[in-house]
């Protein structure tokens, strides 16, 4: 199953518009979410592991695939 | 039919909204993120009245429940065409449904421009931003440059400076166009450099940014400095590919003091429109007056 990993921050004003999004989409597609916060400790690794500079940040599959606000229709490509 | 659609939730569209209501007009608005607006990206806002000092994003949240207390439809929707059909607008949306209404208010925005030079889209969000306010964060304790002169370039590399090692302020010209407040408050920064009359001609690196290739303009010399963020403010481009009227040849959708577009019952409002200024109180008043305009148009259609 395809796995999604969005990172968000408390700060960022985009970030509330990338988790309505995949919200979404989780309650219509099947596959793996997880939202995780930058200021937490697994958040912080995973910004160490793929040295990310920027939120919203979506991990696909262990790639990350947007950063920034993704667009629905590339989004749905990506999980389907 | 609706009476009214309002397609975009930032200050201009939220007036329009509150307007449109008030007059008693069955209206729908239509916004594609959570939280509108760009405004709603910036960390301080000290030019609205009655707010001396408030974050964007709560500014926004802030129109976005005055609006929705007085009844003004906000639906999480983004919108892919907007075409004029006999006597009416047809809106579609990119959930592929087609909504109709009498009169149509864009009030889509804009969004940052880019400097469109070599490195800049492969390295966006692996240094290249467009949001200190979203990233700065991310850049603790490391260089990083700052591109424009205006009040969010500035805005944003005093954002910067609170955590980054040190920032160069990247002009092309010798003197600032943001405001003087903002200037003397850059200046005041110890860890703030200011390169006058210089440019950005390519963003370098390997998996992450490295360098940046910067070109003085009064020697046409090109130096390479060491930096791991790259913070772009170089003007906006208007979010109007959706719809077909009269626009200037940067996109700016152009209009009369009413807010009337080249198309019969479609106005502008804020950011997307060519504009003497761009403001949160010139974008508000925009909605309002083409609230008022689309009202009339409403009425006298019968």
């Amino acid at each position: 199953m395809v796995k999604v990993t969005l990172l968000y921050a408390k700060w960022c004003h985009v970030c509330p518009s990338a988790i309505k999004l995949w919200e979404d989409l989780h309650s219509k597609y099947d596959f793996e979410y997880k939202e995780l916060d930058v200021d937490s400790e697994e958040g912080q690794d995973v910004i160490s592991e793929y040295g990310l500079r920027g939120v919203p940040a979506t991990i696909i599959d262990g790639e990350v695939a947007f950063i920034g606000l993704p667009d629905k229709d590339k989004a749905i490509k990506a999980i389907t | 039919m609706n009476d009214l659609i309002i397609i975009g939730g930032g200050p201009a569209g939220i007036a329009a909204g509150i307007y449109a209501v008030r007059y008693g007009l069955d209206t729908y608005l239509l916004e594609r993120t959570a939280i509108g607006g760009q405004i709603s990206s910036s960390q301080e806002v000290e030019n609205y009245p009655g707010f001396s000092s408030i974050n964007g994003m709560e500014l926004m949240n802030t129109f976005k429940a005055h609006a929705e207390s007085i009844g003004v439809p906000i639906e999480n929707k983004g919108v892919t065409g907007v075409r004029p059909e006999d006597d009416k607008i047809v809106v579609s949306t990119d959930e592929n449904v087609d909504i109709e209404a009498k009169a149509v208010i864009i009030a889509t925005g804009a969004k940052p421009r880019k400097l469109g030079i070599p490195g800049e889209d492969t390295y966006y969000g692996r240094g290249v931003s467009y949001c200190a306010t979203c990233d700065a964060p991310f850049y603790k304790e490391r260089d990083v440059i700052v591109v424009g002169g205006g009040n969010t370039a500035i805005s944003d590399a005093l954002i910067l400076s609170n955590v980054a090692n040190k920032v160069y302020q990247v002009h092309r010209r010798d003197e600032l166009r943001a405001s003087k407040v903002l200037e003397d408050r850059a200046r005041s920064r110890e860890n703030i450099e200011f390169l006058w009359d210089t440019v950005l001609e390519e963003v370098k690196g390997n998996n992450f940014v490295e360098s940046a290739l910067l070109r003085d303009l009064n020697t046409n010399e090109l130096s390479e400095i060491s930096i791991e963020g790259v913070f772009i403010y170089v003007g906006i481009d208007p979010n109007t590919d959706l719809i077909d009227v009269e626009k200037d040849k940067s996109g700016f959708i152009i209009t009369n003091e009413f807010m009337e577009t080249s198309v019969e019952g479609i106005y502008a409002a804020g950011d997307c429109r060519k504009s003497p200024l761009w403001q949160v109180i010139t974008a508000a008043s925009d909605g309002a007056i083409a609230a008022a305009k689309a009202y009339e148009y409403i009425r006298n259609k019968g």
